[in-house]
């Protein structure tokens, strides 16, 4: 049924899409008389609405309206008279009842289309970075290089007044004028600091900054602004407030994230607000390099419904690189461990055509051979040591490349394009959880190739996204050894007769093929600027199926369970209402309805066989509400009733020890934040406060359920509050800073089980629960040796946490003894601190740079027993070509 | 029994006292007359502790120790002492005042050994690393044995004092055994099974048919392999002394804490199996004891108690204490099915003569759900004491075995007890 609706909306969004026609009608021959007295064009518009009963729509951008007429018509045909307002342009008109579409001739028109490129640098001569350069009126921007250049190109030969603005720079307008087949160079001069007691006046926001903005909590973590930096994507993360990774061991390693307490299956990941599932492991957080998106969202508590998916504390959004202008981004990295990192990423639009074609690929390889401790037994004794030995199979190889094409900004599209990518994945496994196991053979591999297309069209009130994609997966897990391995490398032969696996007791080769379709339509309906509808509808379909060479059936007659086909289809629809109330309040209103159907076969104890398919609907509803101080000040509340959708994995087991559970509840939170937002001291110091509340239900856990088997469970609920701080800004000219607090108490209530009430109220253990950051970033003015340098430095804190849940009484306080508890399994507090170095030499679009990492060499953890690399060094060197 | 921190610290204060003057005394007296044929032995200090786990997720849960017999509620968090231990269901032994659990308090697996001072805390001591750790058995104060799923049938030996391992016996190096394992057929090979104890002077090691093509487990895929053997070694010369073996009975199932191996006043051994191991393969639950009696080298013949011919099928019972010819255990009434009525809390004490005769309930105990591995019926001074584990009930009750009588031995708040134990402290000279 639900999916008989789904389908239905799907088909209803497309023909509505379909619908709009330009077929010709008589009201264009409308016959009029009316006189022009020097109004401007926009008014004169205005005037012809009136006269003939009609709506006109057009692009800002293909007219002039602020172009004074002073003209008399006699009985003259509307057609005539748009036309003469619209000069000398060649437009073509379109009809649909009385609403007449006036759409610029491209083929006459294109030659009259010009570019405009920019310097904008500051008073002492200095580049201003990421300046957000709107033009004003049309909704259209770009944000400047670091080096304080911009480009715009193909925009209609015109008068334009932008509007630059710069955080510690006076806003600025200026006036352009763009000529038919030029490129007009435009250079802007902004003024010093805005003074500490003056009022930031910031005509236009970033992208970024406005997102920030949003009454839904966003953290833009603007990743173009590091590209240069040898930065990986976790520890980009883990600078932010409210957000932690972790990591079991080096690059491709398995990873936690945990946003605001809630952590694994609650977080759901996005790309492009599409959810990551299609596209495997090729955007993991523990692989993908900085380089291949240009900024990170992390949705705290609400989720936006075009991001469409059962999140219940949050997600994380990569922004991919690409404003549609020309550019050419290539880096390598070398680092420790054998580390290398290749880029390469590029956009060409074609030129004279509407055309555009576009790469985005990196290759990585590391041995991740970081020497670490570990607790190895004596030969006879069994008795364990603790000795350093360096990893020796934790090694991967990786490489992902998509092609993309399409047309941009034609009439009937905005943009149409068209991608392969294809992900290429070796991974080397070192060891079990507690480190207690060394493995020297075992492997996994994942192919994907991955076919997508994207559509986008904003037509005055009415934006339409749609987006497709179909990949095949194939991924393999490889446990065949031919030896054992101590700590040290050394390999003993196994009996070739054996059976024997290094992970479990038998061989095992399990292969896995995954056929994922994913769609995706949002539809926005814009009643007026600060009012608007929005409706996204996500559909996922993966189908899996696969073997084990080497499964060995343990009763007669028994099947692989991989074998059996499984299905998981996916649908998610939302609608969404955001408004403003006034000058000072705009608020969101949003609901959702979660569906899937899933059906796979499965074992139930000793019998295998395929289990009733899991059919689940549920709905959930999202609200926020953004009251403004000042324009950069403001207060924020949401409230959020999400829900989370069990996985394949936790409905059907593994086939193994893990059994069914079609029972399973999907977990539920209510989840609201409370934020503040504004200046602290000064104009140029930013200070972000969070407080959060998350009231989960039937939390699902994976428990003991006999001798032999696991099960997943509906079991208790949790409570989570905390707070988190973020202050950023500029200690002295040229100095910057940002400092990140977080403290997040995560409580396990309504225990059902008596046998473990004593643990009502707990600490949900495992968890860091309070860590922060401070990064110090400076960029003197003066140049050295021909170029420009940044030295930054970044000092992470996180105290110590507990392996196994304790009860209340008997935790240790915040920085207290955590050793009193006699047999306390403890995550020692860890400080890391990292600086680099970036030079940019003056005339050249070259960045090189020098990072250390764990520079004080110290022995950090980020799990129970899973160390971090000691001190490790990275180069990178990256070129970047944007347009001149 | 609730004892609050300054109470416990004037017992432990009394007991410190006690031990001192015991200690002069005994100095004074030995020092008077080494000779003396008056002399009175010092008593021996008993110690009780209770394993509870108190997180099914993790499968951890806390030692505590008592210097009596617990009683009325036991609130966890009042043992000063308590101590946090992992694999919490699946608990290990007690020897003299030490325990020793399956593996490390941060879930490491091995031998871990906790020493009960005789002041009432609890030492965390030494670590034996035994990766796959599943049984284990203390002969004497110097030899215990253990065996892990890759050690692939050699015995490990091991020093419980100094915790260190000290070698390994391999079963395939007795041509016994090995003349067994050549006569089967392709795809098959021996394997351990679950017993392994420590007792009568003696080490008793089960083992198996397994199947190499069907997981490493015993099938029905060639019933001519369903036996249990049993190898019987003599620890002084690690050599075999006698395979002893039953037909169609392939697994004892029994962790060596799980009161599934006791050991009556005569020394004679009776094993008890909750499952037959092709459980896999079509075997199904059967909860069956059988003997070894003391000084012989083969089963009983004459002994064979299944609780499927005489209580319900799959009654899931754990076989408990022998006393004065009678086998305590804890049945469940009806035929377990996983995932159906596992939570159910019809498991009931019985009792059966040891000629398999006479199988009755007792009553006045409340009905538990299925038990933990280590939570079926112990004996201690002469009580059998029973853990009952329900949404009402978590704690254990007594039986009397000479006057009849029930009791509620004392309620546990918060946590799900696990296992009963009973220490002895060295005594000092």
């Amino acid at each position: 049924m639900s999916r008989g609706i789904d389908q239905f909306l799907l088909v209803l969004s497309l023909i509505w899409c379909c619908q709009f026609s330009y077929a010709q009608n008589n009201i264009l021959d409308h016959r009029i008389t009316i006189s022009f007295n020097g109004q401007s064009v926009k008014e004169a518009l205005k005037m012809l609405e009136k006269e003939v009963d009609c709506y006109l729509t057009y692009s800002n951008l293909d007219v002039d309206l602020s172009r004074k007429i002073s003209k008399q018509f006699q009985n003259v045909s509307l057609r005539e008279i748009i036309g003469e307002l619209w000069g000398e342009r060649q437009i073509k008109l379109r009809t649909k009842g009385n609403t007449i579409g006036i759409i610029l001739d491209e083929e006459k028109s294109s030659p009259r289309q010009g570019n405009l490129f920019g310097i904008i640098t500051g008073d002492k001569g200095e580049s201003v970075s990421f300046a957000t350069v709107a033009i004003k009126g049309s909704g259209k921007g770009v944000i400047a290089g670091e080096d304080g250049i911009f480009s715009i190109n193909q925009i209609s030969a015109a008068k334009y007044t932008l509007a630059i603005s710069s955080a510690g720079y006076e806003p600025k307008e200026v006036l352009v004028e763009v000529r038919e087949n030029q490129t007009v160079k435009v250079e802007i001069n902004m003024s010093g600091a805005v003074s500490a007691l003056d009022e930031v006046v910031v005509l236009g926001k970033s992208v970024e900054q406005k997102k920030r903005e949003d009454p839904i909590k966003i953290e833009v973590i603007d990743v173009k602004a590091i590209q240069s930096q040898s930065i990986s994507i976790p520890q980009v993360m883990n600078q932010a407030a409210g957000i932690k990774v972790r990591q079991a061991g080096g690059i491709g390693s398995p990873t936690v994230i945990n946003i605001n307490g809630l952590q694994g299956q609650a977080i759901r990941i996005f790309r492009d607000g599409i959810p990551m599932d299609y596209m495997g492991r090729a955007f993991d957080i523990n692989i993908l390099p900085v380089d291949q998106v240009d900024n990170i969202e992390v949705y705290k508590g609400v989720l936006p419904v075009d991001l469409g998916a059962d999140a219940l504390g949050g997600a994380i959004n990569y922004v991919s690189k690409g404003n549609g202008q020309n550019n050419l981004s290539a880096s390598y990295g070398i680092g420790s461990f054998n580390s290398h990192q290749l880029n390469l990423t590029a956009h060409l639009n074609i030129p004279q055509t509407k055309f555009f074609t576009s790469l985005g690929s990196y290759y990585i390889r590391s041995d991740n051979n970081f020497r670490m401790d570990v607790q190895i037994p004596d030969p006879v004794t069994r008795n364990l040591t603790e000795t350093e030995i360096e990893r020796f199979h934790d090694g991967i190889r990786t490489w992902f490349a998509e092609f993309s094409g399409g047309v941009a900004n034609t009439k009937w599209a905005d943009l149409l394009k068209f991608s392969y990518a294809n992900f290429d994945l070796n991974r080397d496994l070192q060891n079990n959880v507690f480190l207690t196991r060394p493995y020297g053979e075992i492997f996994e591999t994942e192919r994907s190739s991955i076919f997508s297309s994207q559509y986008e069209l904003n037509r005055r009130k009415n934006t339409l996204k749609l987006f497709g994609a179909y990949s095949k997966r194939r991924t393999v897990f490889d446990d065949t050894p031919k030896n054992t391995y101590d700590w040290f490398g050394n390999a003993t032969p196994i009996n070739p007769e054996s059976n024997e696996g290094e992970l479990e007791r038998n061989k095992s080769r399990r292969r896995q093929n995954f056929k994922t379709w994913t769609a995706r339509l949002v539809y926005q309906y814009a009643f007026r600027e600060g009012l608007s509808l929005n409706f996204s509808h996500l559909f996922q379909d993966e189908r899996r199926v696969g073997r084990d060479d080497f499964y060995v059936p343990i009763s007669i007659g028994e099947q692989d369970p991989l074998s059996f086909p499984g299905t998981y289809v996916k649908n998610i629809s939302g609608l969404q209402l955001s408004s403003d109330i006034g000058k000072r309040i705009e608020t969101i209103f949003a609901v959702k309805r979660y569906g899937i159907f899933a059906e796979l076969a499965t074992q139930r104890l000793n019998e295998l066989s395929s289990i009733d398919p899991v059919e689940v609907s549920n709905f959930g509803l999202a609200s926020s509400l953004k009251y403004s101080i000042t324009s950069d000040a403001f207060f924020r509340i949401s409230y959020e009733r999400t829900t989370r959708i069990p996985t394949t994995l936790e409905y059907f087991g593994d086939g193994a020890f893990t059994l069914s559970n079609s029972a399973l509840r999907p977990e539920q939170s209510h989840n609201i934040n409370l934020g503040f937002y504004g200046n602290l001291n000064s104009k140029k110091n930013k200070i972000d406060l969070i407080l959060f509340y998350r009231a989960v239900e039937d939390n699902v856990f994976l428990r003991q359920f006999n001798i032999f088997y696991s099960q997943f469970q509906n079991l208790d609920d949790a409570r989570v509050w905390g707070a988190e701080t973020a202050v950023k800004g500029e200690l002295v000219p040229n100095l910057k800073f940002q400092a990140t607090l977080t403290y997040q108490d995560i409580r396990r209530v309504n225990i059902e089980n008596p046998g473990e009430r004593i643990l009502e109220n707990s600490r949900q253990p495992n968890i860091p629960y309070f860590f922060g950051n401070l990064g110090v970033t400076y960029k003197p003015e003066k140049q050295f040796l021909n170029g420009s340098w940044q030295v930054y430095t970044n000092y992470a804190y996180t105290e110590q946490f507990i392996l196994f849940p304790l009860p209340k009484e008997l935790e240790p306080p915040l920085f207290g003894n955590a050793n009193e508890v006699q047999g306390a399994s403890i995550i020692p507090t860890q400080h890391l601190i990292d600086v680099g170095l970036t030079y940019n030499p003056s005339k050249l679009p070259i960045w090189l740079n020098v990072e250390i990492n764990n520079a004080l060499n110290v022995k950090a953890f980020d799990g129970y027993r899973i160390q971090r690399p000691g001190r490790f060094f990275r180069i990178k060197l990256s070129y970047r070509l944007e347009p001149k | 029994m609730k004892i609050n921190n300054r109470l416990k610290k004037q017992l432990i204060k009394m007991k410190k006292y006690h031990l001192y003057l015991l200690i002069i005394s005994a100095i004074s007296f030995s020092s008077c007359n080494n000779d003396d044929e008056n002399e009175v032995a010092p008593e021996a200090e008993i110690s009780f502790a209770l394993l509870v786990q108190t997180d099914v997720t993790t499968n951890t849960g806390f030692i505590l120790v008592s210097d009596s017999m617990f009683t009325g509620t036991i609130d966890p968090l009042s043992f000063g002492s308590a101590t946090i231990v992992a694999e919490a269901d699946r608990p290990g032994i007690a020897f003299g005042n030490r325990i020793y659990q399956l593996a490390a308090s941060d879930g490491t697996q091995g031998i871990q050994e906790y020493t009960v001072l005789s002041n009432g805390s609890i030492q965390i001591g030494s670590f034996i690393s035994a990766d796959g750790m599943d049984e284990m058995t203390i002969l004497n104060e110097t030899t215990g044995y253990y065996k892990a799923i890759g050690n692939q049938m050699r015995i490990q030996t091991f020093n419980p004092s100094i915790m260190q391992r000290t070698g390994e016996i391999d079963l395939r190096s007795f041509p016994e055994v090995t003349m067994i394992e050549d006569a089967l057929e392709e795809d098959f090979s021996l394997g351990f099974g679950n017993s392994i104890l420590a007792a009568d002077g003696r080490l008793f090691v089960q083992f198996q048919v397994n199947d190499d093509n069907g997981g490493g487990f015993p099938t029905i895929r060639n019933l001519d392999y369903d036996i249990l053997y049993m190898a019987i070694i003599d620890p002084a010369s690690d050599e075999l002394i006698d395979i002893a073996q039953i037909d169609g009975y392939s697994n004892l199932n029994g962790f060596p804490a799980a009161s599934l191996h006791n050991i009556s006043a005569e020394g004679d051994m009776y094993f008890t199996g909750i499952y037959d191991v092709t459980i896999f393969s079509g075997g199904g639950l059967e909860t069956r004891t059988v003997r070894i009696l003391s000084g012989a080298n083969d089963f009983d013949d004459s002994f064979d108690i299944n609780m499927n011919d005489i209580h319900v099928y799959g009654s899931n019972g754990q076989g408990g204490p022998v006393l004065n010819g009678k086998i305590y255990y804890q049945l469940k009434d009806k035929e377990l099915v996983f995932g159906s009525n596992q939570g159910d809390p019809d498991n009931f004490p019985y009792v059966v003569n040891t000629d398999g005769s006479g199988l009755t309930k007792i009553s006045g105990i409340p009905g538990s759900m299925v038990p933990f591995f280590g939570s079926g019926p112990v004996e201690i001074d002469g009580l059998i004491y029973y853990s009952v584990i329900s949404d009402t009930f978590t704690g254990y009750y007594s039986y009397n075995p000479t006057t009849g009588d029930v009791n509620e031995a004392f309620r546990v708040d918060g946590a799900t007890p696990i296992k009963l134990m009973k220490l002895i402290q060295p005594i000092e000279n």
